[in-house]
């Protein structure tokens, strides 16, 4: 066992419990006065079994309202009183320290798995490079942790690599790593670096594939930790940034307009016991190591098994262990993208989804913090609330038929509010709004907030333009939440039933747009069952139909709405109008300015022919010999090769060759890059081999290298 | 021999047979695919290649054109590789793969790219590069065990636990229980909407 290590003396527990019990006393306030007033409701018109379910429900699903909006009023209390936050893990920095050396060995780690090698590594790039620009460069280690398993991916990540250790001068300081085998996904990657080289470096600051943070916020991060040797995770709070399309930039609008205020209340109540978001943080190493390896869960998965999401866990176990989990609310210079159309939203919310599933199994783990604990329990509710709405929706739907189905005009008696002499509807029609309150006082906040910042308007396009994009985002997310509604009702149904969810092989134009075939296939069920529910509460009662319809045209509209929120031209004729805009557009860091302009030329040198472009990789490791030397050289060598694998490998290789790259599946690719000798042998063949004994693809492949092309495009120079 | 020293190289008496043009073009295509993008020294090796390829040829008429001017491209890169690099380096397996890994490392194409293939006169600096050359994934491995903690996951989860390993064992028993389930819902609506 480890040393019991002493209790953390920052913030000191009274200010905790006092923060605590005020957001607690006024979320009791606020959902104790729904709750009251639908009760009231319900009690007047007659108490059944129906109503009592609904009125648990409507108490479930307003208290997470009401959590939300309390947690964005503290906020914006918190940024606005003078000074700020005392409790925050930035201001144990001071100005003055940013010239001090760094002492502390750092590796910066980025777990990678079949992303576009272009942005990862040019994104890997632009971090570098502003690293290296505060002058502490030489603190830092960079590792890229491949789990890829496209076999083209797999060589040009190899190629992109070198590249850029080349082009930095920084051989020694940027590695690469790819497992053979991806044992527990990325939570396995992340351990095993930690197993083979974690006890080398103090910290590690965990990026996303898509993750780019400034020089200045890698080295603060840094700098906290070593000022506050009792923090074991430091998680800042990402931006969302290079949106294209309207969705992924309404996305990174409301995140950066609305979130400076949810950050600044979340920090407020959990302080020190924070939640770790799995990227874009550091991380103190050897507690990490010695207390954060995670258990497997009773059964198997999807519900069980492995953790999937293993940020929550982790982060609850290093509170477990009496580490401080902090969020660096303020700490510019972290950013990551967003998912881009609506499909690709939905499914990250998948995977979310499940692995949030699982940690149901962790709320009552014996020793974790309570604080760890409504962490956990936030993100289960986070998408079990979609299937509580749609059953709070439905026996609405049930109660006001089986009104109608009695034939009466309503006659509701007194109530507990019977001294104010609401009419039924009145008090209905107040608690409406109420909610509808709760729901847009955070925006309203969040832009009291902008206007108290002086001339932070003008980095959103001004007020005119900030007022629009949030009437249009409210709008868009108004028609959008019903889709997501049932999106998470069937996945949540499909993983408790021990089922994956089988998904539409996504079929992507030019710029990753989704297409009408797809769109009508993932969201024609939901558009019919918005359909058939409209029609269902117009027989019911047409005032019902009335209510529900920012839900029914939501789903009704589900698929004009997918493909016009998912195209990247209306998000460019958005910002060509100056909607939607962020300080992020409106001036740009170096660090994301740098990025855009080296993946501009990145396009223009690696273009492949499109004939090519699916296997490009493959077609680089066999015909290139700087590619093929680099992948050899980072292949483990075989002495000797069982004589069924050699068969196979020269069965496998005459195929490639003979019928090109498109006959083979992707396990026989990977097979044949992952033996060395026959990538050894493939480059030799195909190399000897006469024209016409070649696939048409490899006629064309080798054409690239003839003198009478331009010059062939490569992977290894970018 | 550098480009600067060049001699002027007489034409190349090449029988007009299609076998020995794609041999041409494929050795071209080949030094072209290491980043030679010199025509005159492109032009240069390739027909020193194919020279001596139809040597060999005239001497093992059963050798096809493609093959014997490859092996010829591929003898001289490791004649080349082997003089720079030491016989010592020459000795080991895949000396092909790891000098061409050198010279991709020296980025030899690029500082150095009228030296590709020069027997005499390569520049002890690109040489050095060459030999320095070596590909690092990673620094010094050290070894830490990180084992998973037991948790107990409180005697909520624990009993859940055991009853859906049980349910995954005998089948019929999560069927009974599901329908059990299921009559308790139905009854609970019924009881509480009369």
């Amino acid at each position: 066992m480890s040393p019991k290590i002493p209790p953390i003396a920052w913030p000191n527990r009274r200010d905790i419990a006092v923060r605590r019990l005020w957001m607690a006393a006024l979320m009791a306030l606020l959902v104790g006065l729904a709750v009251f007033a639908m009760a009231d409701l319900h009690y007047r018109s007659g108490f059944d079994g129906w109503r009592w379910a609904h009125l648990g429900l409507f108490t479930v699903l307003f208290s997470l309202v009401a959590f939300g909006t309390v947690q964005a009023l503290v906020g914006f209390v918190q940024r606005r009183r003078k000074g700020g936050d005392p409790y925050r893990i930035v201001a144990t920095l001071g100005d003055e320290r940013d010239d001090e050396p760094l002492s502390a060995p750092t590796a910066v780690v980025m777990p990678v798995c079949n992303e576009n090698p272009s942005r990862v590594f040019e994104g890997l790039r632009a971090i570098i490079e502003s690293v290296d620009a505060t002058g502490h460069g030489g603190n830092f280690h960079y590792f890229i942790l491949s789990d890829s398993s496209d076999p083209n991916r797999w060589v040009e990540e190899e190629a992109a690599w070198i590249a850029l250790t080349q082009q930095l001068k920084a051989r020694g300081r940027i590695f690469y790593r790819k497992r053979r085998v991806n044992t527990n996904k990325k939570a396995g990657n992340m351990a095993d670096f930690c197993r083979r080289w974690g006890s080398a470096y103090r910290y590690m600051v965990v990026l996303d594939a898509d993750s780019i943070m400034t020089g200045e916020s890698v080295v603060r991060l840094t700098r906290m930790m070593e000022a506050n040797n009792r923090v074991g995770i430091i998680q800042t709070v990402p931006q969302l940034v290079r949106g294209e399309t309207m969705l992924s930039r309404m996305q990174q609008f409301a995140s950066r307009l609305y979130g400076s205020i949810f950050s600044a209340g979340l920090n407020s109540w959990q302080l020190g016991e924070g939640n770790y978001w799995g990227h874009n943080a550091i991380i103190r190493l050897e507690p990490f190591i010695r207390h954060c390896s995670l258990p497997d869960l009773p059964g198997a998965e999807p519900f069980g098994g492995r953790i999937l999401s293993h940020d929550y866990v982790e982060a609850a176990l290093m509170r477990r262990a009496g580490w401080a989990v902090w969020l660096a609310v303020d700490q510019s210079g972290s950013y990551e993208e967003g998912p881009t159309n609506l499909i690709d939203f939905a499914k990250r919310d998948r995977r979310w989804l499940q692995g949030n599933l699982q940690h149901t199994w962790l709320l009552t783990a014996k020793g974790l913090r309570t604080a760890s604990r409504l962490h956990l329990f936030l993100g289960v509710m986070a998408f079990i609330a979609s299937p509580l709405w749609l059953a709070f929706l439905v026996l609405s739907m049930v109660i006001v038929w089986r009104f109608e189905a009695t034939g009466l005009t309503l006659l509701p008696g007194d109530g507990w509010l019977s001294p104010y002499h609401l009419p039924f509807g009145v008090q209905a029609l107040g608690l409406f709004i109420f909610t509808l309150a709760l729901l847009f006082l955070p925006k309203v906040l969040a832009l009291v907030d902008l206007g108290c910042q002086r001339g932070a308007a003008k980095e959103f396009g001004g007020w005119p333009r900030v007022v629009a994009s949030v009437v249009i985002e409210t709008i868009a997310f108004t028609l959008i939440a019903p889709v997501l509604m049932l999106f998470h009702t069937k996945f949540v149904a499909l993983t408790l039933s021990g089922k994956g969810v089988a998904w539409i092989t996504q079929r992507r134009g030019a710029d990753g747009e989704p297409e009408w075939r797809e769109a009508i296939l993932t969201h024609g069920g939901q558009t019919v069952f918005g359909v058939a529910w409209g029609a269902l509460a117009w027989w019911i009662q047409p005032a019902l139909a009335a209510w529900m319809s920012p839900i029914l045209i939501g789903l009704a509209a589900a698929i004009p709405v997918s493909l016009l929120t998912g195209q990247v031209a209306w998000g460019r004729r958005l910002r060509e109008w100056g909607l939607f805009l962020v300080p992020e557009e409106t001036n740009p860091p170096a660090v994301l300015r740098d990025l855009e302009e080296r993946l501009d030329a990145c396009r223009y040198h690696t273009a492949p022919l499109p004939e090519l472009a699916d296997d490009l990789g493959l077609m680089e490791v066999v015909l290139d010999p700087y590619v093929n030397a680099v992948h050899l050289a980072l292949l483990r060598e075989r002495e000797r090769r069982p004589t069924a694998r050699e068969r196979r490998m020269a069965e496998l290789g005459e195929r490639l060759l003979r019928d090109g790259p498109g006959k083979l599946t992707k396990s026989e690719k990977i097979a044949l890059l992952q033996d060395d000798e026959a990538v050894v042998d493939l480059h030799r063949e195909i190399w000897s081999c006469p024209t016409d004994k070649l696939a048409a693809w490899w006629q064309l492949a080798i054409r690239h290298y003839n003198v009478i092309s331009p010059a062939p495009p490569t992977v290894l120079h970018r | 021999m550098t480009l600067n020293s060049l001699e002027p190289i007489p034409p190349p008496r090449l029988p007009a047979d299609p076998a020995w043009d794609e041999a041409f073009m494929r050795v071209e295509s080949y030094l072209r695919a290491h980043q030679v993008e010199s025509r005159i020294l492109l032009n240069r090796l390739t027909v020193e290649i194919i020279r001596a390829a139809r040597d060999r040829v005239a001497e093992e008429p059963r050798l096809a054109p493609l093959a014997a001017a490859m092996n010829e491209a591929n003898a001289r890169l490791g004649a080349w590789f082997t003089q720079l690099l030491g016989e010592e380096f020459g000795r080991r397996q895949r000396l092909g793969p790891r000098g061409r890994l050198a010279l991709v490392l020296a980025e030899v194409s690029q500082r150095w790219p009228q030296h590709f293939l020069d027997v005499e006169t390569a520049p002890p600096e690109m040489i050095e590069a060459m030999r320095a050359s070596y590909i690092e994934v990673g620094p010094e491995m050290r070894f830490t065990n990180m084992a998973p903690r037991p948790i107990d996951l409180g005697p909520i989860a624990n009993v859940a636990g055991e009853t859906w390993d049980t349910f995954r064992r005998r089948p019929w028993l999560r069927v009974m229980a599901t329908v059990l389930a299921l009559a308790a819902v139905l009854t609970l609506v019924w009881v509480g909407t009369r």
